[in-house]
């Protein structure tokens, strides 16, 4: 007679524990959220995250900022005077250090012209503008976007995000202005190789009118141009871009870490041709570049790269990094913002044998 | 002596001087013992010379002669030089051949070679442009990533140092 009394508050005591579970749980996401949105003043995170993908094209401001970036095995610091015209015009004045000092990049939106001043060069080529439309699409699913806390940079109140692919190693920072969404600080953080490019702003000045005269080139007299050709055209796809560099190009559609290919193009350089294949996660691109080995001489730098053969090399620069190695008779590049680890993942997926 | 007119003496004896020249010569002469000298000497070294009887060649020499021209006439007509030892024109060839054959292999090679190492550089170039699509991607960050391989691209080091 006892047993089924015992077994009937068994089972209840269980549904009331899963049931308080639940509840808890509920709570506890509703509280996070509820902090959440009283932190942020009523917004999501993800609207803090849109703005700040907007915040270029509805803000002007001028400041100086401070780049620190992995080159090579050492950190390099790099002060930089910064002027933004909404809604794509970008100047870069580098200050500092020794080595950059005088630099000068003027991006008009449409095309970039750099102007080396040691060397009286300027080169002129594409606009390193991001697409006017990727607020619509931002964040992309495969993205986690977290808010840290809020905190103060330079004085001004900023929602710290973080943006983790969703099985990526590679975590961002961001600093987010609440006024306008202004990055004023950033950060890359890996899980293996740690800190590896850092960038803030140590003034800024907003709502100004920006004069449009500072993002017009004027090269001084005697400055050697060299062009680099203009706005890219439409990505193209494997067949057609196989047709116009004469060889074939077995790679993957999708590759791991949710990259997908969108389609290629062809580079050009002196008697170097190549195909680059664009693949994205919705928000970080990997290059892969492809070009026969035969018509290409040994790598004359990087560091060697074990797991993928003997003339394997990377090299890194802050968070973008570059890995080169050979198979099925041709030389593979991949560059792009992660960790040597998932490159070398990617790697072994386009070219099996390794 | 040495005098001008010493080697004019010859002609003035042939009488192939021009007028202003002889009367030259022969104001010349009259105060110049040594000319006079001289003049008898060639003087008579021509006399003697005319004295020497020419002998008689056989119709047998002058036709081989004419054979022997109209052999050679020919060759002189070739562009390259045949008389020059055969040798020294094979050597020219070989290294005509060696020059023919090594300059497209050079060439190739040192076409490799720069492709090697503009590579890297140009798909580091190419990849911030495809980076740009990143709207938190940093854009001084890719300014610099940009102009350094710009530079490395144009053969200059994005630095000065020499490194």
């Amino acid at each position: 007679m006892t047993r089924p009394a015992s077994a009937a508050m068994i089972l209840g005591t269980a549904a009331f524990i899963v049931a308080l579970a639940v509840v808890l749980a509920l709570a506890v996401q509703a509280a996070s959220q509820n902090s959440t949105e009283y932190l942020l003043g009523g917004v999501s995170v993800e609207e803090v995250a849109r703005h700040a993908v907007l915040a270029p094209q509805i803000v002007d401001y001028e400041g100086t900022k401070v780049l620190s970036v992995l080159r090579g095995e050492l950190m390099e610091t790099v002060t930089i005077n910064e002027a933004h015209r909404r809604p794509s015009k970008t100047r870069l004045d580098f200050l500092s250090p020794e080595g950059v000092a005088g630099r000068l990049v003027i991006d008009d939106g449409i095309q970039t012209w750099h102007y080396e001043p040691r060397l009286n060069i300027a080169f002129q080529g594409p606009s390193l503008a991001a697409p006017a439309d990727l607020a619509v699409t931002w964040p992309p699913g495969r993205y986690r976007v977290r808010l840290l806390g809020v905190e103060e940079v330079i004085g001004r109140p900023t929602a710290v995000l973080s943006l983790w692919p969703r099985d990526g190693r590679r975590e961002r920072r961001l600093w987010i202005d609440r006024t306008t969404g202004v990055a004023l600080r950033s950060e890359e953080r890996d899980a293996d190789e740690g800190l590896v490019s850092t960038a803030y702003f140590t003034r800024i000045s907003f709502g100004l009118n920006v004069p449009d005269a500072l993002f017009r080139p004027r090269l001084p007299a005697g400055a050697r141009l060299i062009a680099q050709g203009g706005a890219p055209g439409p990505l193209l796809p494997l067949p057609v871009l196989e047709r116009m560099i004469g060889f074939a190009l077995p790679v993957p559609h999708a590759l791991p870490g949710g990259f997908t290919l969108v389609g290629g193009e062809p580079v050009r350089a002196g008697p170097l041709l190549a195909a680059h294949l664009h693949y994205t996660d919705g928000a970080r691109t990997v290059a892969l570049f492809i070009a026969p080995a035969a018509r290409l001489g040994p790598p004359g730098r990087g560091a060697p790269v074990a797991q993928l053969g003997s003339g394997a090399r990377t090299v890194v620069m802050g968070s973008m990094r570059l890995l080169l190695w050979e198979g099925k008779g041709t030389r593979l590049t991949l560059v792009g913002p992660l960790p040597l680890v998932d490159l070398v993942r990617l790697a072994t997926v386009i070219t099996p044998g390794h | 002596m040495p005098h001008r007119f010493e080697q004019q003496l010859s002609a003035y004896l042939d009488g192939e001087l021009l007028v202003d020249e002889m009367t030259e010569v022969r104001l010349h002469l009259a105060g110049c013992p040594s000319c006079q000298a001289e003049l008898e000497e060639l003087r008579a070294t021509k006399h003697l010379v005319g004295r020497l009887v020419e002998p008689d060649l056989s119709r047998a020499f002058a036709a081989d002669l004419w054979g022997r021209l109209e052999r050679e006439a020919p060759r002189r007509r070739l562009w390259w030089p045949v008389s020059r030892p055969r040798p020294a024109m094979a050597l020219a060839a070989v290294a005509l051949a060696l020059i023919l054959v090594a300059v497209p292999v050079v060439r190739d090679h040192r076409d490799r070679l720069h492709a090697a190492e503009v590579g890297p550089d140009l798909f580091m170039r190419a990849a911030t442009q495809a980076a740009a699509d990143d709207p938190f991607m940093d854009r001084a960050y890719l300014g610099l990533v940009a102009t350094d391989a710009n530079l490395r691209l144009a053969g200059e080091d994005p630095r000065g140092t020499g490194r």
